[in-house]
């Protein structure tokens, strides 16, 4: 076994000091002089035709310095990653109550948000489209000319009626999903000024600084070099920050005012504004042999994306590839159709459509279980996909599978052992307990058909140390720490040595998305390319400096060493390099494998590699009230190599709340294109107080031949198959059976009293 | 966004009553600002003036007078959670004030301004209520007493004057033979609105499994915390078991006139009052 001395070791994250004691600051905290406020006027109706707007009374108003419209965008009036299809600001019509009509920038916040208010907006509403399977049908209402569906995706694999002929038991049903918030802590905000250079920057929450200054120069029309963004590490994403916020109604604030200018949503803004979890119906159709044999599936799912594509399309496409869960299925048949509405806008988030469908399907064997008296964890070992297989989506599984392991970790946690005994500790003799199991992929990266790549540059310096430059932006997931973790190891030196500069347009090559599962892979492999090109000039240069031949030369902590035991250190070497004018950094890059099929009209399905995950839950239930609470957890996890370890396992705790809120309390709810969760009041995340003290988390290390030592991604998977382990066990708990989530207190308890109870 | 007012901040109670005798219609008085800052923010009350109770520290004592307990309104949930007095005179004062929203809110919210803003979900009042308590309030002209059941009025709706302030809440000391239970049903385990929620007080019977007095006092299932006399009555002096219990229990049903809202139906709220009740009497009968 190969030893490490940082990879899977537990180290202090690098930036754990500045967060833990506030040395860092929360970007929206940060002031300059001269600053400017930004305020949004936002849409009085979700649907509308906008006949006018004038703006001279807030322009009259003293301290406003500008009001921008429509009318100010000197590029392109729209942004999305996929499609432009969302204006900067609304010219024509409002598709959302969160749409931007108009912009105030002021002296003073007090006055920018009084001028909101003298902005007159002439409206003509509209009929709303406030469901997505309605808004399929010829005759709805359109959110956009072009019809109300924005992307459809089809996948035909064997042939579904001869798997459903071959089939002993054929469950069939309906789920829905609620929508979920990434509730960041920080919300969506930042600061754009002109620098010294002439550069205009925006400084902001971002996932993504490269196509946020692409983004943003298509706005403006111009040059993106003349363009710097910089991704605050502060604040969280959870996929919410990968598409723009407000970083083009900001950098155009400070556009036309030439002024530094700060623009942050309150969190009602950020509620009514932002991207959401894509609600989605599944209907789901499914046929077992007897023994428990996957034959066929056939699959509808309709995923409601509200006003604006962004990454609707993709999130879409994720629930389809995942909603077969990671089983041999040979028959399939699945149809995705990812829909306008005018209910908010949902985009990228943590898990990225595959939270949905692993819900329904893990439910679909669930019940199937049930009917033909197999154990949870018998039939999941009997139809899960291993190396070699071919996918339902008909691809072969060429990358490592580590479900089957993961699997047989979780038998073996704490949880699943003692479970007799766990349930039978009931408190109240109205208190019920279950255990459930449920299993998941993730697919990492942007996947076949998108081009995804990585680049890094690492260097050393005349103080000895190293620079490693990723684009990808660390927003607290923790990649800075598997980046500095990762070159160490190559290079052989100490991990202090190492500094990581990431989300930065100017100070680091562009990496892709800080999304997808995808950075830590990467970037690694982007530093590993970059160190076999570095290392080799520096032990020769050293060689040179040292007089001796470089073939036994070696890195030590901080120098370079001889057999012999002569050496140098590492600043030595980082000046002679620059006294000679030698190249002392080198520029690594990456680029993704990808699957041998594409399927058509699905932008990245599917992908290759893919992370594996088996969760476990044990919950008590209240069989008076309803209400459920998660007593126990369990994940094992296969994200391949652990490269670092503290990093993934609070990724797995983390992940697991998340899932476990959306299992039992998250959603914003919107009635007619109006929200009616606005703020952390109503919208419910769990507390400390509503979670397990118990959490067993078990890495299991299936090495990944394409990653940085056999590393995959992580940070999605670990929120997917809790949910519907808690929903499972539920049902394990008092035979309540959910096909909606969440799972609130009123929910089960219709439950328990038989309303809304099928099957 | 919070408007501009003017700020006054009395040393002394009697010159709070004056400032309020004074500026009576347009000032408003601030205690913790748990529920006012909220307010303040969205812009819901644009006062001219506001109040800041928060010197007059002769209204943060608790004290014993004779068989009775003297709360001053400006008493923190968190104050009350901690004195000694407290936990033994008024155990489900104690149990109600520790579901009070969090730490935080615990630490700055008091009891008069709990009472004061008149929530029906607010988690202190239904334990006040179930003991009878009285609140009294005072004012330039002199002071009145009356039982908080009494004072409250509606949603955010109370007997209070606009030139009267709470000036404290009395309740009778907890007597050998007493129990209480504190039941709250909220979408989560802290920082949570009561969905429903029951306070009960009772004194235990002679006999096994009896109860000679009871008082209980829903929450959230009408626009004013609801004292359920009808329940009362029929739990009192007889014999109960599991199967009794959850028969009478269903009275609950018809004691309370619930609405729907973001966090729950008027149908599953008025089954909650029943599962509640059953809960916490099942919880002093049979489990302490």
């Amino acid at each position: 076994m190969t030893e490490f001395k940082w990879v899977g070791k537990v180290v202090p994250r690098v930036d754990g000091v500045e967060k833990a004691t506030g040395r860092l600051r929360y970007l929206t905290d940060v002031g300059l002089p001269g600053l400017l406020h930004g305020r949004i006027k936002r849409s009085q109706y979700p649907h509308a035709l906008i006949k006018g707007i004038d703006t001279s009374r807030a322009e009259a108003l003293p301290g406003v310095v500008k009001v921008l419209t429509h009318k100010d965008v000197p590029g392109v009036n729209g942004f999305g990653i996929i499609v432009p299809d969302q204006p900067v600001f609304c010219r024509e019509k409002v598709r959302y109550i969160g749409d931007a009509v108009a912009g105030v920038v002021a002296e003073d916040p007090a006055v920018a948000e009084a001028a909101l208010d003298l902005i007159e907006v002439e409206y003509e509403p509209q009929p709303v489209v406030d469901d997505a399977e309605k808004a399929m049908t010829s005759d709805s209402p359109r959110v956009h000319e072009k019809g109300n569906i924005h992307q459809e995706v089809h996948v035909r694999h064997g042939d579904v009626e001869a798997g459903f002929a071959q089939a002993d038991l054929i469950i069939e049903n309906v789920y829905k999903t609620p929508r979920q918030m990434h509730t960041f802590l920080e919300t969506e905000g930042g600061l754009a000024f002109y620098d010294e250079e002439g550069l205009l920057n925006v400084w902001v929450g971002s996932q993504y600084p490269q196509r946020d200054q692409l983004q943003i120069a298509r706005v403006l029309g111009l040059n993106p070099r003349k363009i710097r963004v910089v991704s605050s590490p502060t604040g969280g994403g959870f996929g919410g920050k990968d598409e723009i916020t407000i970083q083009t109604q900001l950098a155009l604030m400070a556009f036309v005012t030439k002024r530094p200018v700060k623009l942050w949503l309150s969190r009602e803004e950020s509620v009514i504004s932002g991207w959401k979890r894509h609600p989605m119906t599944l209907y789901y159709r499914t046929g077992f042999k007897r023994d428990g044999s996957l034959v066929a599936n056939e699959i509808k799912i309709i995923g409601d994306t509200g006003a604006y594509a962004s990454l609707g399309g993709p999130v879409v496409s994720l629930a389809v590839e995942s909603s077969c869960g990671p089983y041999r299925i040979p028959h399939v048949k699945i149809d995705g159709f990812c829909v306008y509405t005018n209910n908010g806008v949902a985009g990228a988030f943590r898990g990225f459509g595959v939270p949905q469908s692993t819900f329904a399907m893990e439910t679909q064997l669930e019940i199937a279980r049930e009917k033909l008296v197999l154990d949870p964890i018998e039939i999941r070992k009997k139809n899960v996909l291993r190396r070699g297989d071919i996918a339902p989506l008909g691809h072969t599984m060429t990358a490592s599978v580590g479900i089957l392991n993961t699997l047989e970790r979780a038998e073996k946690s704490d949880l699943w052992c003692q479970r007799e005994k766990l349930k039978s500790q009931t408190p109240f003799p109205w208190k019920k307990r279950g255990v459930g199991v449920a299993i998941a992929l993730q697919g990492t990266g942007l996947g076949v058909g998108i081009p995804d790549y990585g680049a890094a540059i690492v260097e050393l310096t005349e103080e000895g140390q190293f620079i490693v430059r990723i684009g990808s932006p660390e927003i607290g997931q923790g990649n800075m720490t598997a980046y500095a973790i990762t070159a160490a190891e190559a290079l052989g030196c100490d991990l202090a040595l190492i500094k990581v500069v990431t989300g930065d347009t100017r100070n680091s090559p562009d990496s892709g998305t800080s999304t997808a599962s995808r950075s830590a892979y990467t970037g690694g492999n982007a530093i590993l390319d970059a160190v076999a090109k570095l290392k080799p000039k520096l032990l020769a240069v050293a060689g040179e400096m040292l007089g001796v031949d470089r073939a036994g030369l070696r890195l030590a902590g901080n120098r370079i060493v001889s057999p012999q035991g002569r050496g140098i250190t590492l600043a030595e070497l980082g000046r002679y390099l620059r006294e000679k004018g030698l190249e002392a950094g080198a520029r690594g890059n990456f680029v993704w494998p990808t699957a041998d099929v594409q399927i058509p009209g699905a932008e990245g399905l599917p992908h290759l590699v893919y992370t594996y995950v088996t969760q476990m839950a044990l919950v008590e239930v209240d069989t008076l009230t309803g209400k459920v609470e998660l007593r126990e957890a369990a994940t094992a996890l296969d994200a391949g190599r652990v490269l670092n370890r503290q990093g993934l396992e609070g990724q797995a705790e983390g992940g697991m709340v998340m899932g476990a809120g959306y299992a039992l309390m998250e959603d914003i709810i919107i009635e007619k294109g109006y929200f009616k969760t606005m703020n952390l009041s109503t919208y419910i995340i769990p507390t400390s107080l509503d979670l397990p003290e118990r959490h067993q988390v078990e890495l299991v290390e299936v090495l990944e031949e394409s990653g940085p030592y056999g590393a995959k991604g992580a940070g999605e998977a670990v929120m997917v198959p809790i949910s519907p382990a808690i929903t499972s066990a539920i049902h394990d708990a008092v035979g309540v059976r959910l096909k909606e989530m969440p799972a609130a207190a009123e929910r089960v308890y219709q439950g328990l009293r038989g309303e809304e109870h099928g099957q | 966004m919070v408007n501009d007012f003017r700020l006054v901040r009395p040393k002394t109670l009697p010159e709070a009553l004056g400032l309020l005798d004074e500026f009576g219609q347009e000032i408003e008085p601030v205690a913790g600002g748990t529920d006012l800052l909220v307010k303040l923010e969205d812009g819901r009350i644009r006062p001219s003036q506001v109040m800041d109770l928060s010197a007059l520290n002769e209204l943060k004592q608790i004290r014993l007078v004779g068989e009775d307990l003297h709360l001053g309104a400006l008493v923190t949930h968190t104050a009350v959670l901690e004195s000694p007095l407290t936990r033994t005179e008024a155990p489900l004062l104690v149990m109600g004030c520790r579901t009070v929203g969090s730490t935080q809110i615990r630490n700055m919210g008091t009891l008069g301004g709990n009472l004061a803003t008149a929530s029906p979900a607010g988690d202190s009042i239904p334990a006040l209520v179930a003991l009878e308590a009285k609140v009294v309030l005072a004012s330039k002209k002199g002071e009145r007493t009356l039982p908080v059941e009494d004072f409250l009025v509606g949603p955010g709706k109370t007997e209070r004057r606009r030139e009267e302030l709470i000036k404290e809440i009395i309740l009778p000391c907890a007597r050998e033979g007493e129990k209480g239970f504190y039941n709250k049903l909220g979408q989560r385990n802290a920082l949570a609105i009561s969905i429903a929620n029951v306070a009960v007080w009772v004194r235990l019977g002679e006999r096994k499994n009896t109860l000679s007095r009871v008082r209980i006092a829903f929450g959230a299932l009408a626009p004013t915390v609801k004292r359920g006399r009808m329940v009362e009555d029929a739990l009192t002096d007889r014999e109960l078991d599991e199967a009794s219990l959850k028969g009478i229990t269903q009275l609950a049903w018809k004691e309370v006139a619930p609405i729907t809202d973001i966090r729950a139906s008027a149908q599953y709220r008025r089954d909650m009052a029943i599962a509640l009740l059953y809960q916490s009497l099942y919880h002093i009968l049979f489990l302490s």
